[in-house]
């Protein structure tokens, strides 16, 4: 559904190279610290910036060449972009409603009752939750293949961003051909929802893993320096200097359960992935 | 394009501020003694006024999530055209009911005859679109700002040519005036197709390099 192989852009004090694929049916998610090129990522894969080399398809199309047709097929959900706040939900349906085909008025109302957002109120009084769940809203019911997300839970509580991922669960269970990328700094968010996550760093991807596989066979060993001298290198993916010695992050944890009775072995998680991947050497 | 198009007519009535001051200017346009040659001109400015805020809207939001809706970058910069084109002839409505208005209050003003008024305000209606249409691709490319300052400067620069050299001023326009009412009164029907086939020319010339500025454009 979405490939990009080897996607660069260059900007005065930032480059992204980037290669990624997405099958129908995954949801995927993008981690990454503030700046490490998730939003260029989006935008390369909406079409809205233009390649310095490599290639973008989604839908087997460069999205630089989509005709409005083609991205009645997509729903996005942008941080940093949208329509004039001045607007009223009343409005919005209107313009959807004409902009999409196939948008789901009936649906869209009923989501917006159950969510507390009122139709006609100006979208500049809603609080940054409510103006998250109207994003993700207009991006869902529209019966989109694939859904792009950036930061669609940044700068909200626990509460919110749990409802925010119940209704992308919802939007899911109904096409189990629908896909989702879900750009975030919250590891937590994506933990418990991603098929896979990309870990982008200073605009390159540094992992791609299962999540199921970073949670079950992922493990960090907490080493003195003493005994850290003596670990197998090949098997340890990153290490980190910490005040009692070194944390390091293999994909073999079996192996040094077995191998060294005496290791602290914890089980690997998106947090302990990131800051041993991002932080450490 | 009728997403974009409710989209702009939206925007458009939340600039509340200005629909007041259209109505106001309109209102004190017809109070004035010589308000046929005065009112055209105010309601083209104004209609001008409220284009330049929806493209000033959509810099300001970000065209990025804009462009991931269904518009595409021909979408987009034809339905700016139409929209202005829309816009330019409500405008004109409310300047001829504005007009009407003056007539019932003082009457016609000497020299001022239908035809008149009318041929002249074509080659008004057709600058007004000329200039909406190029300040698609001046905003698209320079954003917002610049693009305001640089159409805002336009007037300022008729207005120190005036200053510099008022002389050859007057007669550039007392000619060009002469030429269009001359063409205008030698034949009303030729005049009024050659001021479209202009106007149609340079809107499409703006179209196609507003698509082009949109395509090569980073969001």
């Amino acid at each position: 559904m979405i490939s990009l192989n080897h996607f660069q852009k260059n900007y005065k004090d930032f480059s992204l190279d980037i290669s990624m694929e997405i099958p129908a049916g995954r949801v995927t998610g993008l981690l990454g610290r503030n700046g490490a090129g998730k939003s260029t990522t989006i935008k390369a894969i909406l079409g809205l910036i233009k390649s310095d080399g490599g290639t973008a398809r989604v839908f087997g199309k460069d999205p630089r060449e989509f005709v409005a047709k083609d991205k009645e097929a997509i729903g996005a959900a942008l941080s940093y972009s949208g329509l004039n706040e001045q607007l009223k939900v009343s409005h919005i349906i209107d313009i959807l409603r004409q902009m999409y085909p196939r948008f789901d008025e009936a649906s869209f109302r009923s989501l917006c009752e159950a969510q507390k957002l009122p139709l006609n109120k100006a979208v500049s009084t809603f609080s940054t939750g409510m103006k998250a769940k109207l994003r993700v809203l207009m991006a869902i019911t529209h019966e989109a293949k694939l859904l792009v997300l950036d930061e669609p839970t940044a700068g909200l509580d626990v509460v919110a961003r749990t409802e925010i991922l119940d209704l992308l669960r919802e939007y899911l269970a109904k096409d189990p051909e629908r896909s989702v990328l879900i750009s975030s700094h919250i590891s937590s968010d994506l933990e418990g929802f991603c098929d896979d996550i990309y870990l982008i760093d200073d605009g390159k991807i540094v992992l791609h893993e299962d999540t199921d596989t970073i949670l079950g066979q992922y493990g960090v060993l907490r080493v003195s320096a003493a005994d850290y001298d003596k670990l197998e290198k090949q098997y340890i993916l990153g290490s980190r200097k910490e005040s009692f010695g070194y944390a390091c992050l293999t994909t073999e944890k079996q192996y040094f359960l077995d191998n060294y009775p005496n290791l602290v072995i914890e089980n690997g998680s998106l947090d302990s992935v990131i800051i041993i991947m991002l932080g450490g050497e | 394009m009728k997403g974009l198009l409710t989209k702009d007519r939206y925007v458009c009535f939340k600039h509340l501020s200005s629909v007041l001051l259209t109505a106001v200017s309109l209102f004190i346009c017809v109070l004035l003694s010589d308000y046929a040659s005065v009112i055209d001109m105010v309601g083209y400015v104004l209609a001008l006024g409220f284009f330049f805020a929806c493209l000033s809207d959509d810099d300001r939001t970000g065209y990025s999530y804009l462009m991931s809706m269904p518009v595409d970058a021909k979408t987009y910069v034809v339905e700016k055209n139409v929209y202005a084109f829309v816009l330019l002839a409500g405008f004109w409505v409310c300047t001829k009911a504005a007009l009407g208005l003056g007539i019932l209050i003082y009457g016609p003003t000497p020299n001022q005859t239908l035809s008149t008024v009318f041929g002249l305000n074509s080659v008004a209606y057709f600058f007004a679109m000329g200039v909406a249409s190029a300040a698609v691709p001046i905003t698209l490319k320079l954003g917002a700002t610049k693009a305001f300052f640089i159409l805002a400067a336009i007037p300022w620069v008729f207005l120190l040519y005036i200053i510099v050299d008022s002389g050859l001023m007057y007669t550039t326009f007392e000619r060009a005036f002469d030429f269009l009412r001359g063409s205008y009164v030698r034949s009303p029907g030729l005049f009024f197709v050659g001021c479209l086939v202009f106007n149609a020319l340079v809107v499409l010339a703006c179209i196609r390099l507003g698509i082009r500025v949109m395509k090569k454009k980073d969001m």
